[in-house]
């Protein structure tokens, strides 16, 4: 019966979304009705929101007429966190109602019976709950109305200290909150339509088909939740995006509202990133770690995307200027987020092995998506022509830099949108199916990221405003000398390599170097305060030091993934018990192969013992598991990750003659890849971190 | 000159959710098969327990133009069309038969069609899966309409509505049968 109350849940939330977008909207409150009744205006709210899609679609352009309100009457802030507080409610009852499905095995429930089995594991049972469509699409809503919340209370405890709060400011935080409400109501919708998930059937199998065993893996299941809740966080820029464009208030004050909102967009979409490429790397035994998939792709194009929006964001907050393109940025994001999502979860790019059976139908998705954007894109086009910027910047400035870099990053985010529909285009228009892989990416994206990279060196030291080129040449030439050095380095040490990875690994050094460099110059260059080391070290900043960790951590990520791809070392036999394999400065000794069972499948496990000069460093376990309820295969593989680089051990079936087939890669400088992905998500959390420390210091606890 | 700009956005937008929502009735399922218009793979299946008869690729070349579906009692999609292959067997005059795919037990697949009902001339039970690899079969339910001669006419992914059996199977059988 739980079940059914989820589903009344999914519904209600529908209608409290609609609510939110009624009751915030900014026809109601120029009605100058009473809305003191907020929290339980749900009620009253109900009987109209069955058909109020349109009507609160059309919200969306109204304030265009009127856009600056005198007097509201005050609805917030006492009761702004009312409504939003139910719809997360809400939302985290229906989704335990889904999971509490799944852990009791309730198989009357397709979404269950479809990817969950009796056998399979506790945790593996509620990650599988997040797996079909349905169920992502309810932890989307929830993610959503985590973020509602949390954006109601950022803006509720901002009106709370500031009393005399102007019109214009709550006209913007109603808009945000009514369109939030809107992209709640409509994600209800959608998933109701789509992919209802508390669907009963009148006669449930005995048993259900089980967990596609790929996803049986915690980095997978960890994905999801984070995946959505960037997604939740490009949400509100969208609408953040929107209440700003509706009441010309994209300035200043617009930036530092966005400014959590698009770092943790950021933080949570490069997780998701990282967290799929390890998976891949690690779980599928073909080793790589980047395919240029879908599934990829659709989280890479809103992740650059979001780093585009974090420095143009900058740029506004500190010079007031590139209103539209900010607003373009905010609201693009989320679009490229929704259309990932539409595409992953739909079957064009080919049926998905993770939903054999069901007939995925994401028309409503699209429908939604299509709606919501054009009326976005379209408020966009009005709207924009009014925020004429009124300050211009210099060429040779901060600004420009960092606006260059945006647009090149949202260059490099257009080649890949193409790169992925193109295939679905073609086919469409004459039939044909092709696929579009590496080759296709690294040609195109190659003009584009080569000026990024360059830009990405020296725009960190660029001063506001005005610049000087000779001035930037002299702050530079420590870097441009070390980068030199590099390249001049590794192309006479390595003769025969080719050009490519060679400019990747030279591009890192010049980021390395020049980030390095301009560290070194604020912290003992810094003529002002060259009393103290640590006090010059406190004046970097949070920003600083964040933005800094990120670029190095970029170049170390592009210098690992070049070395690793040119001096990977392959070797691919036989193997019997007792011999050894030399790969790299390894020696691995295989020992066989014995039968285990796991919980829910059964494995050849394979031990191979790791030997660096000799000496024994570790013992890798490969793995090839059975999972008799599916019937399928998965092979996992076993990496050590050395301070020269990964060794990645995988094995294959028996061959004719008796042996093992065992592959063994030894890519150097792997790690400097994972390395590299943490130091920039560690750059991301200290900005947000330092924030909400310094925030809490300062006004105590906050308040809920 | 910024309006002009601006509208490029909405304009992009436009056309790539036209093209979007233009296809979206493209039924992405009728993925091209390779073995369309080819003769059906060689193979020989043993029959369900209890059952005489298994299916071997002879029973499709007996000059009729017949029907061929893959069902599995764990596939729930199967259960939703299992009466529209009924009807098809009541509606269309060609045998169908029946490729019980992947069972884990033998068993599985007798008590699913004593429980719903038997519209199959014969079922070969494939308990491996390689004669389903052979047809290309990537997921239950699929059906194949296959000519007189054993060559695969048209292949269906996903369940069979009652859509797709007035739309689609019934007149492509007719036109079959001429």
């Amino acid at each position: 019966m739980l079940a059914e109350f989820g589903h009344f849940a999914l519904l209600l939330i529908l209608v409290a979304g609609f609510s939110q977008a009624l009751l915030f909207s900014p026809l109601r409150l120029h009605a100058g009705r009473i809305v003191a009744s907020l929290s339980f205006g749900t009620k009253t709210v109900t009987a109209v929101s069955g058909n109020s899609g349109n009507e609160a679609l059309s919200d969306v352009h109204e304030p265009d007429t009127t856009p600056h309100s005198s007097a509201l009457p005050t609805p917030f802030p006492n009761n702004l966190i009312a409504l939003p507080l139910i719809i997360l409610a809400l939302g985290i009852l229906s989704q335990a109602a889904l999971i509490h499905a799944f852990v009791v095995s309730d198989f009357s429930l397709p979404i269950v019976a479809d990817v969950s089995h009796s056998s399979t594991p506790l945790l593996f049972r509620v990650g599988a709950a997040f797996t079909p469509d349905g169920g992502a699409m309810l932890l989307w809503v929830l993610a959503t109305a985590l973020a509602n919340i949390v954006f109601a209370l950022q803006v509720f405890r901002r009106a709370s200290n500031t009393p005399t709060t102007a019109s214009s400011d709550s006209l913007f935080i109603a808009n945000a909150l009514s369109i939030l409400g809107l992209v709640i109501a409509i994600l209800a919708l959608v998933t109701l339509i789509d992919a209802d998930p508390f669907l009963r059937v009148a006669v449930a199998p005995l048993d259900g088909r089980g967990m596609s065993p790929q996803s049986q893996d915690v980095l997978r299941i960890l994905r999801e939740p984070v995946l959505y809740l960037g997604l939740a966080g490009l949400t509100v820029i969208f609408t953040v995006s929107i209440a700003g464009l509706l009441t010309h208030k994209i300035d200043r004050s617009f930036a530092e509202t966005l400014r959590p909102w698009v770092i943790g967009a950021w933080l949570f979409l490069g997780l998701a990133i990282a967290i799929n490429a390890y998976r891949s790397y690690s779980q599928q035994a073909w080793g790589n770690w980047w395919y240029w998939d879908t599934a990829e792709n659709s989280l890479l194009i809103p992740w650059l995307l979001t780093t585009a929006l974090v420095h143009c964001r900058a740029v506004l907050e500190k010079t007031d200027t590139l209103k539209s393109w900010t607003a373009f940025l905010g609201l693009s994001a989320f679009a490229v987020g929704w259309f990932g999502v539409y595409l992953t979860r739909s079957d064009l790019l080919g049926p998905l092995t993770e939903t054999l059976s069901q007939s995925a139908d994401s028309t409503a998705l699209l429908v939604g998506f299509c709606l919501l954007f054009s009326a976005a894109y379209f408020l966009f086009w009005r709207q924009s022509d009014r925020m004429a910027e009124q300050k211009a910047f210099g060429f040779v400035s901060r600004e420009s830099g960092m606006f260059l870099s945006s647009v090149t990053l949202s260059l490099i985010a257009a080649v890949i949108l193409i790169g992925t529909i193109y295939p679905l285009v073609l086919r469409w228009v004459d039939g044909e199916n092709i696929t579009v892989g590496a080759p296709f990416y690294v040609e195109a994206l190659l003009p584009v990221v080569l000026p990024l990279m360059f830009i990405m060196g020296f725009a960190p030291v660029l001063r506001w405003r005005q610049d000087e080129l000779w001035l930037i040449g002299r702050r530079m030439k420590l870097a441009v000398m070390l980068s030199l050095i590099i390249v001049l380095f590794v192309s006479i040490r390595f003769i025969d390599l080719s050009p490519l990875p060679l400019i990747g690994i030279g591009l890192a050094g010049w980021i390395l170097a020049a980030a390095l460099s301009d560290l070194w110059a604020r912290l003992w260059h810094q003529p002002d305060h060259g009393e103290s080391k640590y006090r010059n070290l406190q004046l970097l900043g949070p920003r600083y030091i964040s933005m800094t960790l990120a670029h190095i951590g970029l170049a170390i990520l592009i210098a690992g993934g070049s070395a690793s791809a040119v001096w990977e070392e392959q070797v691919v036999l036989s193997a019997r018990a007792g011999q050894s394999i030399e790969v790299g400065p390894y020696n691995l000794q295989y020992e066989g192969v014995a039968l285990l069972a796991g919980e829910n499948y059964a494995t050849r496990q394979a031990t191979f013992i790791l030997y660096h000069h000799s000496l024994p460093v570790a013992e890798l376990f490969p793995e090839i598991r059975y999972y008799p309820i599916r019937g399928t295969e998965t092979r996992e593989a076993d990496i050590f990750h050395g301070r020269d680089g990964d060794v990645h051990v995988s094995v294959g079936d028996r061959s004719e003659d008796g042996g093992r087939i065992v592959t063994v890669r030894f890519l150097p400088m792997m790690p400097w890849v994972w390395t590299g992905m943490i130091l920039m998500l560690i750059g991301g959390s200290i900005s947000i971190l330092t924030r909400m420390f310094l925030r809490i210091r300062k006004n105590g606890v906050p308040a809920s | 000159m910024r309006f002009s700009l601006a509208v490029i956005p909405l304009v992009l937008f436009a056309a790539l959710a036209g093209i979007f929502l233009i296809n979206i009735d493209k039924d992405s399922s009728v993925v091209p098969s390779v073995l369309i218009d080819k003769p059906a793979p060689d193979f020989s299946l043993p029959p369900l327990p209890g059952a005489d008869k298994g299916l071997s690729r002879a029973d499709l070349t007996k000059g009729k133009v017949s029907v061929l579906n893959v069902f599995a009692s764990w596939c729930i999609p199967c259960r939703a069309e299992h009466p529209m292959i009924k009807r098809l067997s009541n509606e269309a005059d060609v045998p169908i038969f029946g490729l019980n795919y992947k069972e884990k037990d033998p068993q599985d697949g007798v008590k699913w069609l004593e429980e719903l009902g038997n519209p199959y001339q014969a079922v070969g039970m494939d308990l491996s899966g390689r004669t389903g690899i052979d047809f290309g079969v990537y997921g239950v339910p699929e059906t194949f309409i296959i000519d007189g001669q054993g060559q695969i006419k048209y292949k269906h992914i996903g369940p069979v509505t009652s859509e797709v059996l007035e739309k689609v199977l019934l007149p492509k059988i007719a036109e079959l049968k001429g």
